[in-house]
């Protein structure tokens, strides 16, 4: 597994700046598949409390499988998809069930590695495959979130799903008109901003040498992202001699209607990964264990408690929450829609992604780590096996997750608590 | 502060402080005494030999001497404190120790716990290079630059007029409070309306300001640097930053003129001072048919009248979100030089002066309507007040919105001429912002314009979007030599710069700007502010790093401000400036040394500061750092009671007590709107309770902050601060009806008497059901779930925030239990029994059997905070046991319970306290000092001030490892 090359070197090499030379592990597998032209985009999207699962997983497995109810507005892209239900996670213990679910979902450490006070939070997949191919767009990765409260009620560890290292999370965006000043902004122009960051930087590593062990990892993280925002600002220079216009109206803001919210953040990650301005997203539909009120418009005509309803017995509660993972499922299908719809090379935007949407529960209700829900839209440029529904057995979702870090061009044998490749869905 | 400290005054001796040794290998204490206890009552359950997995992960068997414990003592604090709460053993099941025990056991480990573990030293903390939170960030800036406004809106300032009403100089807080609640996210005046940063995720069980759980990524290093940009590059930065006039020969600070009184406060005269800029934003798609004069032409006429003193245009960005009362509510608009010549505006039904989220649709973010929803027809009557002769041109911007459109009439009466006047109708087409239309008019000679009249019944959308406000004035046009309003203008007998009701300016006391500082050097200037910035005195070695910028902006022929802007704005990016670093301190070539040393003068001023004020050292703090006053105890103290007297000390309300008592969450509660009618405003309407209850919880510890007081009364206190709406929401209306009688304002539209929900008054309680944090609103239906309230969430509440011993999370294997008590009611059960019957797994019962009882004392609290004695249809069962069989039947006797034991209280509360000041987790060497603390603290009354100087005074607050 990758743990040997370190998380510095693996924050270096997402640095263009700084040209280190690239180990043979780093290497990525560009068009050495020779079936794609078009880089290959990768999206992870979190939904939390896990789903109902007899209406959610196909009751048969293969080419020939039905479409559970959950997944009807899936129906027309249902060749593109590959339904992954039965994958497993193991609960670390030391830590909320709910945080540990969310947070560690794509961790690359195995659940009895406590790396950060009991969470397994080492580097994350998306920062991973950022690394093989993120180094030449304006941002290796982007890390969005559609949880639009400002009370902060919340740790980091259901805030983010992306993490740099043990204890280092990714910053998510939550506010659609940010995303867009960030991926289509005009740079300013500015001819000082070099000195600034050159300054910082000399300040920093100044810093540094008079501090201990654990302050260093803190100058660390502010290195790296210095290093980073110079890379942004140099790339987003040359992106925008490549973009006259942006491709859509700034958003004013975040919608009052969650599902236009949710779109929206949706099409923000489709222009991004359409203009090649990044290639590796993450999207955090809500926070795990996430348990204020919210409105699922259309569904409801008041909010629905997400978390208090996995806990509430009835065929009611069952009702309300099968029409929240349509609601989600809707969501997801309007996004792949739109990236089916956009041509690309010899097929579709969507032809040359994988675009996976999860659950780090699979009943929400009792807390389970296993049996997990999972489904990847997209055929990663050719290399997966789409069309299917596959159920493994007794399998770690960490299989799944080196298949697609092995896809992006890690040459890695091993993911977490991974035992192998999940061979099946791959072409 | 610009001179350099002599290093060998930094460079401090390490303080060592050696706690008597007791030698631990010829110490058979343990074993003689603890062992023998460890043995009867815990390992039953904590024994992890035979390969069975011990109680709560816990093995305390395999301690077999001193020595063992010693080696890992995190575990023992586990220990010490259940011991201590009684907690453990299990009351119901397991044999008790006794009282004499338990003593035995807690002096023991208490001394174990308290024994050196960082070589010979008493452990004083890690030190964490800790980033600087939202919060401080904002204050820092806004202190560093001196700003009168926060940099840019963030979601922890809470939407109140705190800086108004708290005045701790005066160590009483008045009866009565004028406090208004803004809506949650609604805009308010700040340097930078489009800026922000990301807030930041509290730590588990803790604050946001916890140095281990602060990161940087590259997403926020990208905005602190555009947001430095966007600070020095403001357009307005050399006359809003106070403080640049020590760095910019060129900087010239307006003093605020004359301000708004007081935010939704109808009843004393608004005076707003004019500017000459008519429709800035470049917004207004057209000039409305039939208008006196086009826009451009407008623009050039008003400019000229604010040049000559007889006009301007009213921008209403700077006043956001107040109400102009209709009828007899004049808001003041001051023009003319010195702003002394004054045109009254007294609209006949109440206006909004609205800033808030949903005008951003529409045009820039503020603009003016009308209040009432629906209430589209009204008029503006020009009244003069001073100076003034009376409005012979007027304009004004009817904005257009989103998914609205339709006609809207506007027109003016002129003055003695009944009937007479002119009226333009624009049909407004749909689209934010799309078709703002400006519209003016001009009346004929010798006549002046008495009302501007707004008809919006055409109008789809609710309300009447105006912007712009432009007059021109009959005054007339200065000659060369005359001179306007020399005089000091006077409004009703007062002295206008000097009302006594304005409020006054943010900090206490502007501090001395030391203007010949613009006129030295570059790098003394740059010296100055990187000081100030990085909060220690800059190294010249920084000093040459960042005005390498400067010259290098020089050499490529940038002129001195803006070579300078941009260093600054390197320093603001500076990761001295972003984190609150303590370097250790070298040893000659050998580097930090491994063990204690004593933080130097301005690491501890810091550390104050942002303790009590979350934001940096003031003039006088650095000052007492530089000369060493800090290293004198007295000193020290002087220094925390002068701080504790400034305003800025109402972020330990705000920023400490919000987060500990969780009060965050109310802004997320959504008690169910069809059975909780009351805690909503009306179907549609924004408005909820939430805030009021807030601010009374607030304003509880205010008091005993302001007033030095008890912390007991955090559990129980005879007063209450409330308003109108909590004195009804609480049931209190008859008890309090004189006091009710009191708090209404005559509503100048209708002449009536109307309730005024902005004034709050001190009241002394009924009865001890309420009184104290937990019985109180907020905290009742922030731990409330949407239909029934939650025991559980309830009692987590009161083990976290009151005994500061947050319960393990629940297992991965979690039961089901309904939503709403009505629905157990139809089944014939309380809430209690249906809890008491689903927690028969005997892996949630032993947590459950804590948790539980701590909620089920407040049953008789509704979702919403409100008396009950029964449900609708079984009696409340509020029984319950507090650890060490205190029991208790109800609110009041569960007050009476914790009290009994106030040292568990004020232990968890120093511990919070201790940890934010610290901006660390409590480990267990923390646990003497916490103990010292509290042992101080139970001498002297519980009394706050107490507590904040022994925090401040303690071996961890002063020292850190090396």
């Amino acid at each position: 597994m990758s743990d040997r090359i370190s998380r510095r070197t693996l924050l270096k090499g997402a640095s263009a700046a700084l040209a280190l030379p690239l180990l043979d592990a780093m290497q990525p597998l560009r068009a050495a598949t020779g079936v794609a032209t078009s880089p290959t985009r990768f999206a992870f999207i979190y939904i939390p409390n896990g789903v109902v699962q007899d209406a959610w997983y196909p009751k048969s497995t293969g080419e020939a499988y039905d479409l559970p109810p959950a997944l009807k507005s899936l129906a027309t892209h249902k060749k593109h998809l590959t339904v992954i239900t039965g994958m497993d996670r193991k609960f670390g213990g030391g830590t909320g069930v709910h945080a540990q679910a969310g947070a560690c979902w794509l961790t690359s450490s195995s659940p009895d590695q406590p790396l950060d006070g009991g969470f397994p939070t080492n580097v994350s997949l998306d920062r991973m495959i950022a690394n093989q191919v993120g180094r030449e767009t304006m941002l290796p990765s982007l890390e969005l979130s559609c949880n639009d409260h400002t009370n902060n009620k919340e740790t980091k560890y259901f805030e983010s799903i992306s993490w740099y290292g043990p204890g280092h999370c990714a910053n998510v965006e939550k506010n659609p008109r940010n995303v867009f000043r960030r991926l289509f902004g005009r740079p300013t122009g500015d001819p000082m901003y070099r000195s600034v960051l050159d300054v910082v930087l000399e300040d920093a590593r100044a810093l540094r040498g008079r501090l201990g062990r654990d302050d260093q990892r803190k100058v660390d993280e502010y290195l790296d992202s210095v290093r980073a925002t110079e890379t942004r600002i140099q790339n987003a220079e040359k992106a925008a001699a490549r973009i006259a216009t942006p491709p859509m109206d700034e958003p004013e803001g975040i919608p009052d209607r969650r599902d236009d919210y949710i779109r929206l953040m949706g099409e923000l990650m489709v222009h991004a990964f359409r203009l090649d301005l990044t290639r590796v997203a993450t999207l955090v539909i809500d926070p795990e264990r996430w348990d204020t009120p919210r409105m699922y418009d259309g569904m409801f005509d008041k909010p629905q408690n997400h978390h208090v309803l996995t806990h509430t017995r009835g065929d009611d509660a069952k009702e309300t929450l099968k029409k929240i993972d349509l609601f989600h499922m809707n969501m997801y299908a309007k996004l792949i829609g739109q990236m089916a719809s956009i041509k690309e090379g010899d097929g579709t935007l969507l032809d040359h992604a994988a675009v996976t949407i999860g659950s780090g529960l699979g009943d929400g209700s009792v807390h389970d780590y296993g049996d997990l829900p999972v489904i990847i839209a997209g055929r990663a440029g050719g290399r997966l096996k789409t069309g299917q529904a596959l159920r493994p057995k007794d399998e770690p979702l960490a299989n799944l997750w080196l298949t697609l870090l092995q896809l992006s061009g890690g040459q890695v044998k091993r993911f977490a608590d991974s035992t192998g490749p999940l061979k099946s869905v791959l072409a | 502060m610009t001179k350099l400290m002599p290093r060998e005054s930094i460079y401090l001796a390490v303080a060592l402080v050696v706690i008597a040794a007791v030698a631990c290998h010829a110490d058979d204490s343990y074993t003689k005494r603890i062992l023998p206890l460890v043995d009867k009552y815990c390992v039953d359950c904590h024994d992890a030999a035979g390969g069975i997995k011990p109680k709560g992960g816990v093995d305390l068997f395999k301690f077999e001497s001193a020595d063992d414990v010693l080696a890992e003592r995190a575990v023992w604090k586990k220990v010490l404190n259940a011991v201590r709460l009684h907690e453990m053993p299990p009351a119901r099941k397991r044999a008790q120790p006794s009282d004499a025990e338990r003593r035995i056991i807690v002096d023991w480990v208490t001394k174990a716990l308290a024994k050196p573990s960082l070589g010979q030293h008493v452990d004083p903390g890690q030190p964490v290079m800790r980033r600087l939170t939202r919060l401080e960030y904002n204050n820092t800036v806004r202190d560093l630059l001196g700003l009168e406004t926060d940099v840019f809106m963030f979601s922890e300032r809470l939407p109140f007029n705190t800086d108004e009403y708290y005045r701790p100089q005066d160590g009483k807080l008045p009866d009565r409070l004028r406090v208004t609640v803004r809506e949650y996210g609604s805009k308010y005046p700040v340097l930078l309306r489009q800026a922000g940063l990301p807030g930041d995720s509290k730590a588990d069980h803790g604050f946001t300001n916890r140095g281990d759980v602060l990161n940087v990524s590259p997403l926020l290093l990208e905005k602190y640097v555009a947001l430095a940009h966007e600070i020095m590059s403001h357009p307005d930065i050399l006359t809003r930053a106070d403080r640049l006039q020590e760095i910019f020969p060129n900087a010239r600070f307006r003093a605020p003129t004359t301000r708004v009184a007081h935010r939704n406060e109808p009843r004393k005269p608004q005076i707003v001072t004019v500017t000459g800029k008519l429709a800035t934003q470049n917004n207004v798609a057209r000039t409305a048919k039939g208008s006196a004069y086009s826009l451009e032409a407008f623009r050039k006429r008003v400019a000229e009248a604010f040049a000559q003193d007889r006009g301007g245009v009213y921008d209403v960005s700077e006043n956001s979100n107040t109400t102009i009362a209709g009828k007899g509510g004049l808001l003041q608009l001051s023009y003319g030089k010195n702003a002394n010549r004054i045109i009254g505006v007294n609209p006949n039904e109440d206006l909004w002066n609205a800033a808030f989220a949903t005008a951003v649709e529409s045009s820039g973010d503020s603009l003016f309507t009308n209040r009432q929803k629906l209430q589209k027809k009204f008029f503006l009557q020009f009244q003069s007040v001073l100076h003034s002769r009376g409005v012979a041109e007027v304009g004004v911007v009817v904005l257009s919105r989103r998914g609205q459109s339709g006609k809207v009439r506007v027109g003016v009466e002129y003055y003695g001429n009944t009937g007479e006047g002119n009226v333009i109708e624009i049909d407004l087409a749909e689209g934010a912002g799309k078709d703002n239309t400006f519209v003016s008019f001009a009346a004929p000679d010798g006549v002046h314009i008495r009302n501007l009249t707004i008809d919006g019944s055409g109008f789809s959308g609710d309300y009447v979007l105006l912007d712009d406000l432009a007059f021109i004035t009959r005054d007339p046009v200065p000659d060369g030599n005359a001179v306007v309003g020399r005089e000091t203008p006077v409004v009703s007998g007062r002295e206008l710069p000097k009302n006594a009701d304005e409020p006054q300016p943010v900090s206490d006391t502007r501090p001395a700007i030391d203007k010949t500082i613009a006129r030295r050097p570059p790098r003394e200037r740059l010296a100055h502010f990187m000081s100030r910035a990085f909060r220690r005195p800059a190294k010249p070695a920084q000093v040459d790093l960042y005005l390498g910028i400067y010259n290098k902006a020089t050499s490529s022929g940038a002129n001195d401000e803006s070579a300078m802007k941009a260093a600054l704005r390197a320093v603001l990016c500076s990761p001295q400036f972003l984190f609150r670093v303590e370097t250790p301190v070298a040893n000659g070539r050998a580097g930090p040394t491994a063990g204690v040393r004593r933080l130097n003068d301005f690491e501890l001023a810091s550390r104050l500061s942002y303790f009590l004020w979350a934001s940096m050292p003031d003039d006088e703090l650095f000052k007492a750092a530089q000369s060493g006053q800090l290293r004198d105890e007295k000193e020290l103290e002087t220094q925390v009671r002068r701080m504790l007297r400034h305003r800025r000390s109402a972020e330990l309300a705000e920023s400490f007590a919000f987060q500990w008592l969780r009060l965050n969450e109310l802004f997320g509660s959504k008690p169910d709107r069809g059975r909780f009618r009351e805690f909503y405003g009306g179907t549609q309407s924004k408005y909820n309770k939430g805030g009021e209850m807030i601010a009374e919880t607030l304003l509880l510890f205010e008091t005993i902050l302001a007033e030095n007081r008890s912390i007991m009364e955090l559990i129980d206190a005879d007063y209450a601060y409330l308003n109108a709406t909590l004195i009804r929401h609480y049931g209190m209306a008859d008890h309090f009806s004189r006091e009710l009688a009191s708090l209404r304002r005559v509503d100048r539209r209708t002449g009536r008497s109307v309730e005024d929900n902005s004034q709050w008054v001190r009241v002394r309680l009924p009865d001890r059901r309420r009184g104290g944090v937990f019985t109180s609103g907020g905290v009742l239906t922030l731990t409330s779930l949407p239909l029934r309230t939650s025991p559980v969430y309830r009692g987590t509440w009161m083990a976290e925030a009151i005994f500061n011993r947050p319960p393990p999370p629940p297992p991965a294997m979690v039961e089901e239990l309904g939503d709403d008590d009505e629905a157990f009611q139809e089944a014939g059960l309380t809430l209690r029994q249906k809890l008491e019957q689903h927690r028969s797994k005997p892996s949630c019962a032993g947590c459950h059997a804590r948790i539980d009882p701590l909620g089920f004392a407040l049953e008789n609290f509704d979702p919403i905070g409100r008396w009950r004695t029964d449900y609708a249809k079984l009696p409340v069962d509020a029984k319950g046991e507090l650890f060490g069989g205190r029991k208790y039947d109800g609110p009041v006797e569960f007050k009476d319970a914790i009290l009994k034991r106030k040292n568990d209280f004020a232990r968890a509360f120093t511990e919070h306290l201790l940890s934010y000041a610290l901006g660390r987790k409590l480990e267990f060497f923390d646990v003497a000092t916490v103990d010292a603390i509290v042992a101080k603290l139970e001498a002297d009354g519980y009394r706050f001030e107490t507590l904040i100087i022994e925090i401040v005074k303690s071996y961890p607050f002063r020292n850190t490892r090396n």
